[in-house]
């Protein structure tokens, strides 16, 4: 255990004492009087109950926040009175637009409210029809094979943030907690679906998993945050939309509306923070815009890789519509770089090449 | 149709409550738990499995059971009835409230993780005796 | 960035575009569907319960059969896929070890938790805090209570979530189950603080003592030391925390609040009871580490002494601070401090680590306030 007591407790009479002083009846009651700013906040809607948004006002609000925060490391909530002594606990996001995004609170209330667990929600029961044996079933299995692998790493990506996440940005760290959840409920669903019936799981792709590993290994928290934000949750929309579009039962229907779902709370999340980002600090767009040609080079690997392009086109019944898919995704994608203030990507962007190449491209 | 308190009866209306109130019991999730309520001598089992309470028997082998929730007829009788007066127990008739402090319903159990279960699905048992603010109880 | 992937640029990568030029004539490589993974029937067992990962627990797809150690792979792939270990992208993982990380009936606890989610915004009755009198002591004291609650309950996400990246992705029950855990505490943050925020007191004083085991627990320095600190010591004596807060919960609001958070909590206990069961069965030569682990971990629960937060319970179970109220209170915290202890040893018993029991800094505190031995009594 790496950290210590700083005395040992268990034999520290004057500890003791007072515990037996309390315990006897002698209390102080001087914290009764500690009170810092009242607050009875109720729902502005009953409807949705009481929001994050509803309890932010006075100081207890983000507003209360500077930009760089020095005032406290400790696990004390925001607004709550800070004693001396309180411990840092090594936080090293400390910096507001570093991380925030007012769209924050209200994609947490929504995730709550949209919550589905795959193994009672779906009615697995509608893939009973299926041909395990049929190229179609046997591509899907494939597909979802590599994004349970994805899932798996978007929530490992969002862990990664939350325990660096200073305490002043709660609403962050409650999303980066159900961002954990939502990309482990996608792991969940994708693989129980390629294993049910007669199922199976297909192969690895390493082209995935060194874009997957290029997000998971970024620099800095916003590099991270364009990675799973823009452009691993843009991939698991489109691919979502498009696995719906091809399926023609319930199971696979709900599946994929709700996995395309989670993914748009993930991709509202990273175009809000960018954008706050880069109204704060315009001078980083450049570096970020570097970090995402290199991530859609690591994209045009993975959408190009045999193991997902061909899976894809057996779905689709020919080449032409997952050239629409991909064609959809990167407009899509820079779409929401333009619009969280990173400025035109088509002009530098790999991907604009590799559409070219593809078979059935417009 | 009143009915009678404590008796298999009592127990088979609760159980018959968590299936045409089953949205309730399906919004507060899985509860999977075989545990006994001891009302004096009397002893009744309950087996929830997913979110309908499946079987309720008269008797039952306590140390086959996750745990026994057993007290004496009187608090078993209050909690009831402030059931059926407030809608719901009130404050100071919560199976939590009652198991908690001084003891007035006992938790027994054969170990710390079949005790643990009342706690895991607190919710979902605190519901199924909810459920007799439908019903009209005569007491013995 | 610190990892740029293998291949410079695509756009000039032979290989790469030797593949587009194919699949542009319609030439589908088709290796994929020779995965050679293992082709099995997966159904629901039972149809209420729908497909539980328990349904899948077979053969190379299964977590029973799984080994403690799964050589090879070490990338995005799920259990049972098709990997090839010298042509993966290596993620890193650092806990690979089935037994650092795995618990009996981890697989239903995930399920339990997917199941049992709820919303802190819509699942309490907020309209009608105003229905109920609440003394201005007792707001005071319970705005206290939900000030350490709010504090403490984010260690619960920051833990698990400092350890489940570093999980082989192999051990997906756990890492789920550990994502549902973050959830779970995000959620009991934020009801608390929505409770401090709704009462007419606001937040009040943070407190330093519990911030040092909190600190504590996120030092640790192995997933197993600080889920026995964590899961079954400190959120043991919160469970038992909730339980009491829920007994002397001034409104049936609270109490709704209570009711909730015990449920979830309750669920990570059990992991934890779980967890350190699973590694004494499979890896008892670990024994003395976590003996050690939990001897710091009692030190610095015994000093876990915050004058405001013992203060503010013995007000409220006492329901206010007049000499007699105290006097109830006092009697009240008194028994519920003594259960704290007595429930963490019947996990520890539970958990097959009992010997922990004899060499623990809690029965000379119990003897100190003159308890019985809880080694005689058993």
């Amino acid at each position: 255990m790496a950290y210590l007591a700083p005395k040992d407790y268990s034999k520290d009479p004057a500890l003791l004492e007072a515990a037996a002083r309390k315990m006897a009846g002698d209390l102080d009651l001087d914290w009764m009087q500690k009170i810092r700013e009242r607050a009875a906040f109720r729902p502005g809607n009953p409807h949705r109950g009481l929001t994050l948004a509803d309890i932010n006002g006075g100081s207890y609000g983000p507003d209360s926040v500077p930009e760089l925060v020095r005032h406290n490391f400790s696990m004390a909530p925001r607004g709550a009175i800070l004693p001396k002594g309180l411990p840092s606990l090594g936080y090293t996001l400390n910096r507001k637009s570093e991380v925030w995004a007012d769209a924050a609170l209200a994609l947490f209330e929504e995730g709550k409210s949209r919550h589905w667990a795959p193994a009672r929600d779906i009615p697995w029961h509608a893939l009973d029809g299926a041909d395990p044996a049929s190229r179609e079933e046997r591509a899907l299995r494939q597909l979802c094979s590599l994004l349970s692998g994805v899932g798996l790493v978007c929530a490992d990506i969002a862990a990664r943030a939350v325990y660096r996440l200073n305490i002043e940005f709660h609403e962050i760290k409650y999303l980066l907690c159900m961002q954990m959840l939502d990309g482990a409920r996608i792991a969940e669903a994708t693989r129980k679906r390629a294993l049910y019936g007669a199922g199976s799981l297909g192969v690895d792709s390493q082209a995935l998993g060194e874009l997957l590993k290029m997000v998971a290994d970024s620099d800095s928290y916003p590099q991270s945050s364009a990675g799973l934000n823009l452009h691993l949750a843009s991939l698991l929309q489109s691919f979502a939309r498009h696995l719906e579009w091809a399926t023609d039962n319930a199971a696979d229907a709900m599946i994929w509306t709700r996995v395309a779902q989670d993914a748009s709370r993930f991709l509202s999340y990273g175009v809000d923070h960018l954008r706050t980002l880069l109204r704060a600090r315009p001078g980083e767009a450049e570096e970020l815009n570097q970090h995402l040609d290199l991530l859609d080079n690591g994209l045009v690997g993975a959408l190009g890789a045999t193991e997902v392009i061909e899976p894809l086109i057996v779905l689709s019944g020919g080449a032409q519509p997952v050239a629409r898919l991909y064609e959809t995704l990167a407009a899509e994608l820079f779409s929401r770089c333009e619009s969280a203030g990173l400025g035109p990507r088509r002009a530098r962007s790999p991907l604009c090449d590799f559409l070219k190449l593809l078979p059935g491209s417009s | 149709m009143t009915i009678p308190f404590p008796s298999l009866e009592y127990f088979q209306a609760l159980q018959q409550r968590t299936r045409e109130d089953s949205d309730i019991f399906e919004k507060l999730g899985v509860c999977d738990v075989d545990f006994g309520a001891k009302v004096g001598e009397r002893m009744f089992s309950v087996r929830f499995e997913v979110c309908e309470c499946v079987e309720v028997r008269e008797g039952g082998d306590p140390t086959a059971l996750d745990f026994v929730l057993a007290g004496p007829p009187e608090i078993w009788r209050e909690m009831l009835q402030a059931i059926a007066q407030h809608g719901g127990a009130d404050a100071a008739h919560t199976l939590n409230t009652l198991t908690h402090v001084g003891n007035q319903i006992q938790v027994e159990a054969q170990d710390a993780e079949g005790s643990d279960k009342l706690f895991r699905y607190m919710a979902s048992i605190q519901e199924f005796f909810d459920q007799g603010r439908h019903l009209e109880i005569a007491f013995d | 960035m610190a990892y740029y992937g293998s291949v410079e640029d695509y756009r000039y990568n032979d290989d790469f575009l030797l593949r587009l030029r194919d699949l542009r004539r319609g030439n589908l490589d088709l290796g994929w569907l020779n995965a050679g993974t293992e082709q099995r029937e997966f159904r629901a067992e039972n149809p209420k319960r729908g497909l539980t990962y328990l349904d899948l627990d077979e053969g190379s797809y299964g977590f029973s059969e799984l080994d403690n150690e799964p050589r090879g792979p070490r990338g995005a792939a799920p259990r049972g896929a098709a990997v090839e270990p010298e042509a993966q992208a290596d993620l890193g993982p650092e806990l690979n070890h089935k037994n650092d990380v795995w618990a009996y009936k981890v697989a239903s606890f995930t399920e339990e938790a997917m199941s049992r989610q709820w919303d802190a915004s819509t699942a309490i009755p907020w309209q009608d805090l105003d229905r109920y009198e609440r003394p201005e002591e007792l707001e005071i004291a319970f705005a206290q209570l939900c000030t350490f609650f709010t504090e403490v309950e984010l260690i619960a996400t920051d833990l698990p979530a400092k350890w489940s990246w570093r999980m082989n992705n192999q051990f997906q029950e756990v890492k789920h189950f550990i994502a549902t855990q973050a959830m779970d505490e995000a959620r009991h943050a934020e009801v608390f603080r929505k409770r401090a925020l709704a009462g007419g007191i606001g937040l009040m004083e943070a407190l330093p003592q519990a911030e040092h085991t909190l600190k504590a627990i996120l030092d640790c320095n192995a997933y197993s030391e600080a889920s026995a600190f964590m899961h079954l010591l400190a959120e043991g004596n919160v469970l038992t925390m909730f339980r009491f807060s829920e007994f002397i919960s001034p409104t049936p609001v609270d109490k709704r609040i209570f009711q909730l958070v015990m449920q979830d909590e309750a669920r990570h206990v059990s992991y934890g009871l779980q967890h350190l069961r699973w590694v004494m069965d499979k890896d008892p030569g670990r024994k003395e580490e976590l003996h050690k682990t939990l001897e710091e971990a009692e030190r610095i629960s015994i000093g876990q002494f915050d004058a405001a937060l013992l203060e503010c319970m013995i007000v409220l179970a006492g329901k206010g601070t007049k000499p007699g109220q105290i006097a109830e209170g006092v009697k009240l915290v008194g028994g519920f401090q003594v259960r704290q202890i007595e429930e963490y040893f019947q996990r520890l018993r539970r958990a097959g680590f009992e010997e922990r029991i004899e060499r623990s800094l809690f029965r000379q505190l119990l003897a100190d306030i003159g308890h019985p031995d809880p080694l005689a009594a058993a």
